[in-house]
């Protein structure tokens, strides 16, 4: 039980942390020169 | 190698180390011998993950409201409107929303953690205790700023009423988490261990590695809100590209064509 809680916060931010850095790809996919950006 | 690839380098390494020292502390929460005074001491340690997370949650919502104060003072024309403060403004509706949102991820925990410490301390999930209750209605005032942010497709619109309403809740939020469940009545009413805070009898080992759970979380959290501001700017260059782009889908030609009026020869 005492192992919940180190658990939860650091995976909740790690989880935080994949979901931004997955918007981020997706933001420089769509400004990618390959996309067509300049 | 280029610089790049160094720099690239450079910010693996630094993760993994990161990855390293959270790996340390988290042991060394497990070393410390057991807090005396509670229903079951060797899971008063659940203390070490659960009080950084208010601290964390307080200090991005003072600076997510900044932020917002900042995006509506721009809004209200204090300002000679241009370009460039439209772009300011609008990164000031980015920094706001980084932080909140990264404030709202430790409301959370703080939350999840707070009922297993009501588990196995005070023997059930949610015992209405008025600590658990004022923080529920705290989570629910913060929470409805990004129920919001959903109901306005003009992001204008989105940005300036989500600020407004963050300042008009940031005060209403500060009573529910820190004078509310401080009133003597009420404090005399809960279970919560404020009193083991408040008095110093967090110290020695216990006080040791609860500070390094809040400098490792600290710069976690600075490194999330950068790294999700540098996210919403993308996504704002990204959506003004994308207004230059045709139906077809393709961009839009270099020499944009627009309707001129001609004098007449006549």
């Amino acid at each position: 039980m005492a192992a919940i809680p180190p658990l939860l916060v650091w995976c909740g931010l790690y989880l935080y942390l994949t979901r931004i850095e997955k918007k981020v790809r997706e933001a420089e996919r769509r400004l990618s020169p390959e996309n067509g950006s300049k | 190698m280029d610089l790049r690839g160094h720099l690239e380098n450079l910010n693996n390494a630094l993760r993994a180390l990161f990855a390293l020292l959270m790996g340390v502390v988290t042991v060394w929460s497990f070393q410390v011998p057991d807090a005396v005074g509670f229903q079951r001491p060797e899971l008063a340690r659940i203390f070490f993950w659960h009080f950084p997370c208010p601290l964390l949650l307080t200090g991005l919502l003072f600076v997510g409201s900044y932020f917002s104060f900042r995006h509506l003072v721009r809004v209200q024309g204090f300002r000679v409107e241009s370009e460039t403060d439209n772009r300011e403004r609008q990164l000031w509706d980015i920094r706001a929303v980084a932080a909140l949102e990264l404030g709202f991820v430790f409301c959370v925990l703080t939350m999840i953690t707070g009922i297993l410490f009501s588990l196995v301390q005070w023997g059930v999930w949610w015992q209405w205790d008025p600590r658990q209750t004022s923080f529920l209605l705290a989570m629910l005032v913060y929470g409805a700023y990004f129920a919001l942010r959903t109901a306005f497709t003009d992001p204008e619109k989105r940005a300036a009423n989500s600020a407004a309403y963050m300042l008009a809740a940031v005060l209403p939020l500060i009573f529910l988490i820190f004078v509310y469940p401080r009133l003597p009545q009420v404090e005399q009413a809960s279970f919560h261990p404020t009193q083991s805070i408040m008095k110093g009898q967090i110290k020695g080992a216990y006080a040791q590695v609860v500070s390094a759970v809040i400098i490792l979380t600290t710069i976690l959290s600075v490194w999330l809100y950068r790294l999700r501001v540098r996210a919403g700017t993308l996504e704002l260059l990204a959506e003004d590209y994308g207004q230059l782009e045709t139906h077809g889908g393709h961009p839009a030609p270099t020499g944009v064509v627009r309707p001129v009026s001609l004098s007449d020869p006549h």
